[in-house]
């Protein structure tokens, strides 16, 4: 597969800011748990996470094979992505269910990145996967809603201005199908901070700016609600195959990065007066880490071209992300092993990707709920749980 | 806790792999790959010679009064031979169920005749997929069974069956001389595992046990079977392993024999560590029947053997390239064994649910 002169610049492009933040750039963000700040702004000044945003809304209107390519190159260049990837596809809603006020007012702004919006409210600390049964609520109260409840795992909050929120309408029991009665909701939070929202910071393995987000009592306009109430779990849907494509992308980018960082040490690195790259149980595994990558990078394209046609890619954004996570930690794995001692010394940044791709095998959506949907969705069989 | 094999054990190993590597030939065993419904008689023969199938019945029927431990060195030297006959395993499970049940009519009956290998014996629980279903559709009323188990192992030349039934009060462990029960015989990609549907129609049988007492004692026969299958797994796995190492070291490739490339020998030595956790497994749950950490210990040995034995099986073929999937080379016995043995009495699935369960106390 050849790739387009577009693509092939965008590759570059990429790659080439990427290198103005190099290893050490991210190991002292790491070491001071601090947000990425300067790598944000210079993404989203050269208008790489306002890729999918059209360009009648001051994006650069990119299909999402292409965003795709943007976030792989990122991850193989050692940067971690995951510090802005929501910019890139959480406004995916807001674009396909907002109303043209709603677009006007936001997506220029999220396009040029004055507008955060990069905060995503669906898990809760009693429902995580099982979407259906969050509890957060929204009351409608005149002009207003009102809004209790909390949400887990809301990465980025506290570097976002706007966060998409998903909340219950309409009690569970008195709904007609049990996808109704969830409403979106575009919030923004730097009117509501300190008015009955909270937001309190979880500490990770990683450098990851995740939190713990509070409501009491926020009150929010009708004007944030997304489309029509009750059909909230329904607009976040094609948004979550984007998010499983980009984020596979991401997978196959880290993959790139330990394979290549393996390859060269294993290369230079003399045991027994030869090059331990000579041994079979070394070259080996990367070898094999470099098959499953490729495999992995076919099936993410695959998904995302679905995607750009406008079918409906849930086995292939589900397979992509299931292949992705796995490829670039079994290359984590390997990497670590080939690097023996210096695997794990902070210089090499190998112990930081290998702390930074554990992720992905159980976020946005755990490995186990993959091999459920393909089960009950593709293959026929009955739902197991 | 450790166990050391004391003289007379390690006798029994010696000579029982003694006996088996001069008198089993692979030319005998690849031809009854191709019948269905034939045992392999010069086995069993050497069987009841070498009094293996009397090792576990207590002295007073007419057994050597020996237990678990011996008899897994014996099923590990078969194991390591392909041996064509189930029927040491299924006599030992059928043998311990009439010593629990204290029905001093059916032990006197019975085992004396087991001991001397006059009679074999075949284990129906299993119907379908479920290794012990709660219900079971073969039916026991007034002393006579009826329905259809399928598959059975041994079924095809078994003399009697311990058969898992449902009866008027809840489970019963029932047993049926099969002189007169109609057999079919089932063509596998293992024949001398004896495959046959035993069809029941009012045959006559006794009640070993009822109720709780039938449910515990399936469970035990099973856990007891399990222990000396997976003796004989780890007999297969061990014999793999010396085929493969014996290969690498004398097939030259690129001007050197194949062992000096990592890829092989850390695939060999692989084995070597699957096929050692797997024994250790083995002792400890010969070692520990009758205590109370049985049914787990027998689950872990179970595991670990049929992991050791499939993985084995697979990469000994692919130790050897080509030559390793002929015919005449025979490793494809091993192959099959491998999966026939992870299939009976419970398969992996069975034995980590259960093992699970037992961990938690409850159903998982």
């Amino acid at each position: 597969m050849t790739e387009s002169e577009d693509i092939a610049e965008i590759r570059r492009a990429v790659r080439a800011l990427c290198a103005d933040y190099p290893g050490t750039y991210w190991r002292e963000k790491d070491r001071e748990r601090a947000y990425p700040a300067e790598f944000v702004d210079a993404l989203t000044k050269a208008g790489f996470l306002a890729a999918l945003i059209p360009e009648a809304y001051g994006g650069s209107g990119l299909k999402l094979d292409a965003a795709a390519v943007i976030m792989e190159e990122i991850q193989a260049a050692g940067c971690n992505g995951a510090s802005a990837h929501a910019q890139m596809y959480i406004m995916n809603t807001l674009l396909r269910y907002g109303s043209e006020a709603q677009k006007t007012a936001y997506l220029p702004g999220i396009a040029d990145g004055s507008l955060r919006l990069q905060a995503f409210g669906v898990s809760e600390p009693a429902s995580g996967t099982d979407t259906l049964s969050l509890r957060t609520v929204a009351v409608r109260d005149g002009d207003h809603y009102v809004i209790n409840g909390q949400k887990i795992w809301t990465s980025r909050a506290e570097h976002s201005d706007l966060m998409l929120l998903l909340a219950r309408t309409t009690p569970r029991d008195q709904v007609t199908a049990k996808t109704e009665g969830l409403s979106i909701f575009l919030v923004d939070m730097r009117e509501a901070l300190g008015k009955g929202l909270s937001i309190k910071p979880i500490r990770t393995m990683m450098n990851h700016s995740t939190t713990e987000v509070f409501f009491d009592d926020m009150r929010i306009p009708v004007t944030s609600l997304i489309g029509e109430e009750g059909k909230g779990f329904r607009y976040i849907l094609s948004g979550m195959n984007a998010e499983r494509i980009l984020i596979a992308a991401e997978c196959v980018g880290d993959a790139k990065w330990f394979i290549s960082k393996a390859t060269d040490y294993a290369k230079d690195r003399s045991v027994f007066a030869r090059p331990i790259g000579q041994n079979q149980g070394v070259q080996f595994p990367i070898a094999r880490c470099y098959a499953q990558m490729r495999a992995a990078e076919l099936m993410v394209h695959h998904a995302a071209h679905v995607f750009d046609q406008g079918g409906n890619p849930g086995a292939e954004a589900n397979m992509a992300k299931l292949l992705a996570s796995e490829a670039s930690w079994a290359a984590a794995d390997m990497c670590v092993q080939t690097h023996g001692g210096f695997g794990f010394a902070e210089e090499y940044d190998v112990e930081r990707k290998f702390r930074e791709a554990r992720l992905y095998t159980v976020a946005p959506i755990s490995t186990n709920l993959i091999l459920s949907y393909l089960a009950e969705h593709v293959l026929g069989l009955p739902r197991s749980y | 806790m450790s166990m050391l094999y004391d003289e007379g054990q390690q006798a029994i190993a010696t000579e029982s792999r003694r006996v088996l590597d001069a008198r089993m030939e692979k030319a005998r065993l690849l031809r009854l790959l191709e019948q269905v419904g034939e045992a392999d008689q010069p086995f069993w023969d050497t069987a009841v010679e070498q009094g293996w199938t009397a090792l576990a019945v207590p002295e007073a029927f007419g057994g050597l009064g020996l237990g678990l431990v011996e008899l897994g060195l014996v099923a590990q030297a078969a194991g390591a031979a392909t041996s064509g006959a189930p029927f040491l395993t299924s006599g030992y499970g059928l043998s311990s169920a009439l010593l629990s049940s204290a029905n001093v009519d059916l032990q006197t009956a019975w085992l004396p005749r087991l001991a001397a290998g006059e009679v074999t014996a075949a284990i129906a629980f299993a119907e379908g997929n479920t290794i012990l279903p709660a219900a079971p559709a073969v039916s026991f009323a007034d002393g006579k069974l009826s329905g259809t188990k399928h598959a059975v192992v041994g079924g095809a030349k078994a003399h009697v069956a311990l058969v898992w039934s449902s009866g008027p009060n809840g489970p019963v462990l029932a047993l049926a001389d099969l002189a007169s029960v109609r057999r079919s015989a089932i063509s596998s990609y293992d024949n001398t595992r004896l495959h046959a549907d035993l069809i029941f129609a009012d045959a006559p049988s006794s009640i070993v046990a009822e109720g709780d007492a039938a449910l515990a004692m399936a469970r035990d026969v099973l856990a007891r079977m399990a222990v000396v299958t997976a003796h004989e797994q780890v007999g297969g796995a061990e014999a793999l392993l010396h085929i493969a190492r014996e290969y690498a070291v004398t097939r030259k490739a690129f001007g050197q024999p194949i062992g000096a490339f990592q890829s092989i020998k850390h695939r060999i030595a692989e084995m070597y560590g699957l096929v050692e956790i797997a024994r250790a497994n083995c002792i400890h749950a010969a070692a520990s029947e009758g205590q109370p950490g049985f049914l787990i210990a027998a689950a872990d040995a179970r595991i670990s053997a049929t992991e050791a034995y499939d993985t084995n099986a697979r990469d000994c073929m692919q130790v050897h390239g080509g030559i390793g999937v002929t015919w005449e080379l025979g490793l494809h016995l091993h192959m099959r064994r491998a999966r026939s043995l992870a299939a009976e009495q419970g398969n992996l699935l069975f034995w980590e649910d259960l093992l699970v369960n037992q961990l938690t106390g409850e159903a998982a």
